[in-house]
C-alpha cells in the first residue's frame, strides 16, 4: 500500500526533512500511518465516485420522462447501498482517529526525565531546561536538544501572542495560547536535525520563527547538557575583550543575557546568546550562523527581518568586528 | 389618478391592458432618484451581482499578488506588512464581499421568481442591505488602499488584533466590516424567510418548492444562528480596542480562546452559508438536464436541513490544536465525519437521476461536472483533517489552504458559474456563448487542480500558512512555481468568463421565457422579467410546474393592477391568504443606509459616534417607516 501512495502523491516522500510522513518519533509514526490510511481510502472514494457521475452524465438515456416504479425503486436502493457504504467508511474513519488519538494520549503518559520550559516570543523561542539543582538549569533560544528515545517533557507558554510549536518529523502541533499554559511531552526515536516552525499566525516575522530540534544520543545531550550550563568564558584575545566591553555597554546588553559576562541583559526579552557561538541559525532561522551572516545582521536586522525588535546599530566597523568576534567566541 | 383608474382589477381587463397597466405600476422612476429609490429585487440583485463581481476581481488580483510573491523561495516582491494585509483582505474580500453576497444575490433574483411572487418580502429592508453591503466593502478596501487595511488574517485572532499587538485602526476597519456585513446579511436572510413562507403562490405546497428555493430557506436560517455569534465577538474585539474592556484580555480575566469558540461558531456554518445555495444550484441544473424531476426529493430537503443542523456542531475542528479535551475533541470528529452522509446522499440523488438521462452537456453542466471533479476532493481532505491527530499534523499548513479552495471552487464557485451560465437569459434576455464557456471550464478545472493541487502536497511537506516567504532549502519552490502557475490559469479563465460576459452583453436579446424548457416557475416570466414579473400568480398543482403545464393556464385573478400588490399564502400547503399593499419605493433606505454608515465608521475614530450617530439612523428610519397611506 505504502509504494502506491507514494507513487500517487509521491512529492512528501522524495523530500523527507519536514515532511510529516517521515517520521523521526513514535507520535509522528502513529499519525503517519493514520494519513496514509485515510489518504488511501479517500482517493479511492473520490476516484469510485467521480467515476460514477462521469458514466451518469456519458451513458445513453431517454430523452425525457418519470422513472418507472421499477426502476424507482432499484435507485432507492442503490443510493441506500452508497449511504451504508459511507457510513461504514466513516465509522471505520472515526475508529481509526479515535484509536490513533489513544495511541498518543499513552505516549504522553510515560514519566519524562526531562523537563523543557519552551517560551514562545514574537519572534523567537526561548528554551529554558530546568534542573533541580538550579546551578545545572540553563537558558538558551532558537534549539532544542533531545536524547534520543527519552520523553521529554515539554511546558509551553506565551509572552505575547498566539503561537504554535510544530516539529512535522517528531508529532503534532500545539497551540500556545496566552493564559493557557500546558504541558506536552515529546518522544524522538531518531538522531538528527529537525525543522520546527511556529504554525500560528504571530505577526510580521511569523515567517522567520524556526528553531531546531537536535536529536542526539544521551551520552552527546549530557555533554551538550553541561557545556550549556557553564557560564561564558572570558574571551582570551584583545579584539575579543573589546568586543565584550562593547556588548555590555551599547545597546546589546541591555536586551540580551551573556551568562558570566558584565551585560546586564534582563532575560526574556531577547535570545540569550551565552553560547550562541555553537547553535546552527541566528534570528531563529533567518539566516545560518556563520561570521559574515552574524556581521551583516548585526549591522541591520531590519534588512533581514523587518519588525523585528532588535534595533539597527551605529557602531564603527571596527568595533563591529570587534563585536563580531567577541560573540564568535561564545562556544 | 383618479379614483376610478385606482380601482381597477385583473378581472376588468384584457391580457394586453393588465401587462401594460401592471408594468407601468411596477416599474421604478427614471433617472437617478428612480435608481436610488428602487425596491425591486431584481435591481438590487443586479446591483448586489456586479459588486460582488467586482470584489471577486480585487480579491482575485490580491490572490496574484500573495501567488507571485510566493511563487519562488526568498522572494522580495511583497515585504510582511503588505504581505500581511494582502492575504488578509484576500480572505475577507472573498469570504464577506463576494462568497456570501453573491449567494444572496442569486437567491434575492431567483427565489421570488421560483415561488411565484411579483417582488421579495420587506423590499425597502433589501434596498437598505445592499446600500450597507456596498459602504461596508468600499470602507475597508479605501481603508485597505490607504495602507490601514486589517493585517491580522480573515480569522483576526487575539490578542493579535487586539488593542496591545493591533497597531493603529487596522482591526478596527475590520471589526465594523463585519458589523457592516452582518446586517446586511441578517436583512437578506428575513427577506429570503419570509418570501418563502408568506409569498408563495398558491398550492406550492412544501413538498412543492424547488430545490434552490429550499437551500435557500435553510441558509437563511443558518445566517440567523450563526450571526448573532460574530456579532458578539466582533463587537467584544472592538470594545476591548476602543474602549478598553479586557474580554480577550488573560491578564485581566479575559480569554483568548473566547474569540475563537465565538468566532468559529459563526466561522463553520458560513462555510455551509456559502456551499448550501451552491448545491441547490447544482441541483436546479442537474433536474434541468436531466429532464425528470430530481430523483430523491425528500431526500435531498431532509439533507439540506440536515446539513444546517450540523453545521453548528462542529466548530471545535478549527481549534484541534488548541488543547481542548479530547473527549470533545472526539465528538466533534464524529459530527464533522456525519455532515458527509447528507451531502454524500444528494450526490448519490443528482447521479440517480442522471443515471438514465441523456444528457446535452452544455457548460452549465460541464460546471457541475467541475463539482465533482474538484470538491469531491476538497470534501474528501475535510474528512481526513476531520480525525484529530490527522489534522492536528496539517492544521495551520498549506494542505489546509489548499483544502478549503478545493471545498470553495469546486462546492460554490463551480456551481455558481453553472447557475450563472443557467440563467443569464433570464437575468439579461441574452445567451453566454457556448463555446467561449467550455474554453472557460477547462481552465478553470485544469487551473484550479494545478493551482490548489500541490498545497495539498505542500502542507505535508511542512510549509506552514501565512508565512510571506521561504527560504531555498525548504524545498518548497517548485510546487510553488507549479501554483502560482495554476492560479494564473484560474485568472485568465476569469478573464474569458468577463469577456463572455461583455460580447453577450453588447449582443442582442434573443433569449425567449424558457429557452431550456426548464420546469421553474421563473421560466414563465419574459427573458428578463417584467417589472411585476408575471401577468398572473400562477396556481401551481405540481413540483415541476412548467413541465406539467407550459401555459401555466391555472392562475389567480382578482389582483389590483394600479397599485402594487402581492398575494399571501399561509399554511404549509399554501393557500391563499390576503391581498398585501407593497411598499413604495423609497429613498429612506439609502439614507439609513448612510446613516449607519457614518456611525458605524465615525465609532472607530470616536466611540461616543455610536451615541451620537444613533439620531440620524433613528431619523432615517421614522421617515422610512413613516404610514403615509392607508391601503
Amino acid at each position: 500500500m505504502k509504494f502506491w501512495a507514494v507513487a500517487l502523491v509521491g512529492a512528501p516522500a522524495r523530500s523527507p526533512d519536514r515532511s510529516m510522513f517521515s517520521p523521526a518519533g513514535p507520535a509522528a509514526e502513529a499519525i503517519a500511518r493514520l494519513g496514509w490510511w485515510l489518504t488511501a481510502v479517500c482517493l479511492a472514494v473520490a476516484v469510485v465516485s467521480i467515476c460514477l457521475f462521469l458514466m451518469a452524465l456519458l451513458r445513453r438515456g431517454t430523452a425525457r420522462g418519470e422513472d418507472g416504479g421499477r426502476k424507482e425503486r432499484l435507485k432507492t436502493r442503490w443510493v441506500a447501498l452508497g449511504l451504508v457504504v459511507t457510513v461504514l467508511i466513516l465509522s471505520g474513519f472515526v475508529s481509526a482517529s479515535f484509536l490513533t488519538d489513544r495511541t498518543l494520549s499513552q505516549l504522553g503518559q510515560q514519566a519524562a526525565a526531562i523537563d523543557v520550559e519552551i517560551i514562545a516570543h514574537q519572534w523567537w523561542w526561548e528554551i529554558r531546561y530546568l534542573d533541580p539543582t538550579p546551578s545545572a538549569g540553563f537558558v538558551t533560544a532558537n534549539e532544542l536538544h533531545l536524547p534520543q528515545g527519552e520523553p521529554v517533557s515539554l511546558r509551553l507558554s506565551s509572552d505575547d501572542v498566539i503561537h504554535s510549536l510544530w516539529i512535522p518529523n517528531l508529532d503534532r502541533k500545539w497551540d500556545i495560547i496566552p493564559g493557557h499554559p500546558q504541558s506536552v511531552e515529546l518522544t524522538a526515536r531518531q538522531v538528527g536535525l529537525w525543522h520546527g516552525r511556529c504554525a500560528e499566525f504571530c505577526g510580521y516575522q511569523h515567517a522567520h520563527m524556526d528553531f531546531i530540534a537536535i536529536v542526539e544520543p544521551r551520552a552527546a545531550f549530557d555533554r551538550w547538557r553541561v557545556r550549556q550550563a557553564v557560564a561564558a568564558q572570558a574571551p582570551d584575545s584583545a579584539l575579543g575583550r573589546r568586543g565584550a566591553a562593547i556588548f555590555a555597554q551599547s545597546f546589546c546588553g541591555t536586551c540580551h543575557v551573556v551568562r558570566g559576562s558584565d551585560a546586564p541583559g534582563y532575560s526574556g526579552t531577547a535570545p540569550d546568546l551565552t553560547h550562541l557561538a555553537s547553535r546552527t541559525t541566528l534570528a531563529a532561522g533567518a539566516l545560518p550562523n556563520r561570521r559574515d551572516t552574524l556581521a551583516a545582521w548585526i549591522a541591520d536586522p531590519q534588512h533581514f527581518k523587518p519588525g523585528t525588535k532588535m534595533t539597527v546599530n551605529t557602531l564603527s566597523p571596527a568595533d563591529a568586528s570587534a563585536l563580531v568576534s567577541y560573540l564568535e567566541s561564545l562556544q | 389618478m383618479n379614483e376610478t383608474v385606482k380601482d381597477r382589477y385583473d378581472t376588468d381587463l384584457s391580457d394586453h391592458e393588465i401587462t401594460v397597466a401592471l408594468k407601468k405600476t411596477w416599474s421604478d422612476r427614471p433617472g437617478l432618484w428612480g435608481w436610488l429609490c428602487s425596491v425591486d429585487h431584481k435591481s438590487i440583485a443586479r446591483r448586489y451581482l456586479i459588486t460582488a463581481c467586482v470584489f471577486l476581481g480585487l480579491g482575485g488580483i490580491l490572490s496574484l499578488l500573495i501567488r507571485i510573491q510566493l511563487a519562488a523561495p526568498d522572494k522580495a516582491a511583497l515585504g510582511p506588512d503588505a504581505y500581511n494585509q494582502i492575504f488578509t483582505m484576500h480572505g475577507t474580500t472573498m469570504m464577506f464581499l463576494f462568497a456570501v453576497p453573491v449567494m444572496e444575490a442569486i437567491g434575492v433574483y431567483i427565489v421570488p421568481l421560483m415561488v411565484g411572487s411579483r417582488i421579495i418580502a420587506f423590499p425597502r429592508l433589501n434596498a437598505f442591505s445592499y446600500w450597507v453591503y456596498l459602504f461596508g466593502g468600499t470602507m475597508v478596501w479605501v481603508a485597505f488602499l490607504l495602507n490601514v487595511g486589517p493585517d491580522a488574517g480573515w480569522f483576526s485572532y487575539v490578542p493579535l488584533a487586539g488593542p496591545e499587538y493591533g497597531a493603529g485602526k487596522r482591526s478596527d476597519f475590520w471589526a465594523q466590516l463585519i458589523t457592516f456585513t452582518e446586517i446586511s446579511a441578517l436583512a437578506v436572510a428575513v427577506e429570503i424567510i419570509v418570501t418563502v413562507f408568506k409569498f408563495r403562490a398558491p398550492g406550492m405546497s412544501l413538498n412543492r418548492i424547488p430545490i434552490f428555493v429550499w437551500a435557500m430557506l435553510v441558509t437563511s436560517f443558518c445566517i440567523i444562528f450563526a450571526m448573532p455569534s460574530i456579532v458578539v465577538c466582533s463587537s467584544m474585539l472592538i470594545s476591548d480596542r476602543l474602549i478598553g474592556t479586557h474580554f480577550f484580555n488573560p491578564a485581566e480575566g479575559g480569554d483568548a480562546l473566547l474569540w475563537q469558540h465565538l468566532f468559529w461558531f459563526f466561522g463553520h456554518p458560513e462555510v455551509y452559508i456559502i456551499f448550501l445555495p451552491a448545491v441547490g444550484m447544482a441541483a436546479t441544473i442537474v433536474e434541468n438536464a436531466a429532464r425528470r424531476p430530481i430523483f430523491g426529493y425528500p431526500l435531498i430537503v431532509l439533507s439540506l436541513i440536515s446539513i444546517g443542523f450540523l453545521s453548528f456542531g462542529l466548530w471545535v475542528h478549527h481549534m484541534f490544536a488548541a488543547g481542548l479535551p479530547r473527549i470533545g475533541n472526539s465528538f466533534f470528529t464524529a459530527s464533522s465525519m456525519a455532515i458527509t452522509i447528507p451531502t454524500g446522499a444528494q450526490l448519490f440523488c443528482w447521479i440517480a437521476t442522471l443515471w438514465d438521462a441523456k444528457v446535452r452537456v452544455s457548460t452549465s453542466v460541464l460546471f457541475v461536472a467541475g463539482f465533482f471533479l474538484i470538491f469531491v476532493l476538497g470534501g474528501l481532505t475535510g474528512v481526513m483533517i476531520a480525525a484529530v491527530p490527522f489534522d492536528q499534523q496539517v492544521t495551520d499548513t498549506y494542505f489546509i489552504v489548499g483544502h478549503i479552495h478545493y471545498v470553495l471552487l469546486g462546492g460554490a464557485v463551480a456551481p455558481l458559474l453553472g447557475a450563472v451560465y443557467h440563467w443569464f437569459p433570464k437575468f439579461t434576455g441574452r445567451f453566454l456563448d457556448e463555446r467561449l464557456g467550455r474554453w472557460h471550464f477547462w481552465c478553470y478545472l485544469l487551473g484550479t487542480n494545478l493551482a490548489f493541487a500541490p498545497m495539498l502536497l505542500l502542507g505535508v511537506m511542512g510549509m506552514t500558512r501565512r508565512i510571506y516567504t521561504y527560504s531555498k532549502d525548504t524545498g518548497w519552490g517548485d510546487l510553488n512555481a507549479l501554483s502560482s502557475f495554476g492560479a494564473g490559469l484560474l485568472a485568465f479563465s476569469f478573464l474569458l468568463f468577463a469577456l463572455n460576459v461583455l460580447r453577450s452583453l453588447r449582443g442582442r436579446r434573443s433569449a425567449p421565457a424558457n429557452p431550456w424548457d426548464a420546469p421553474t416557475l421563473e421560466w414563465a416570466c419574459e427573458s428578463p422579467p417584467e417589472p411585476h414579473n408575471f401577468d398572473f400568480i400562477p396556481l401551481v398543482s405540481s413540483r415541476v410546474p412548467l413541465w406539467q403545464d407550459r401555459e401555466l393556464a391555472r392562475k389567480v385573478t382578482g389582483l389590483h393592477v394600479d397599485s402594487k400588490e402581492v398575494l399571501i399564502t399561509r399554511g404549509s400547503d399554501a393557500r391563499a391568504d390576503l391581498r398585501e399593499p407593497v411598499p413604495a419605493p423609497s429613498i429612506w433606505p439609502f439614507i439609513a443606509s448612510i446613516a449607519t454608515t457614518v456611525m458605524l465608521i465615525g465609532s472607530i475614530f470616536k466611540p461616543s459616534a455610536l451615541l451620537w450617530g444613533s439620531l440620524p439612523v433613528g431619523a432615517a428610519l421614522i421617515g422610512w417607516l413613516y404610514p403615509r397611506e392607508r391601503p
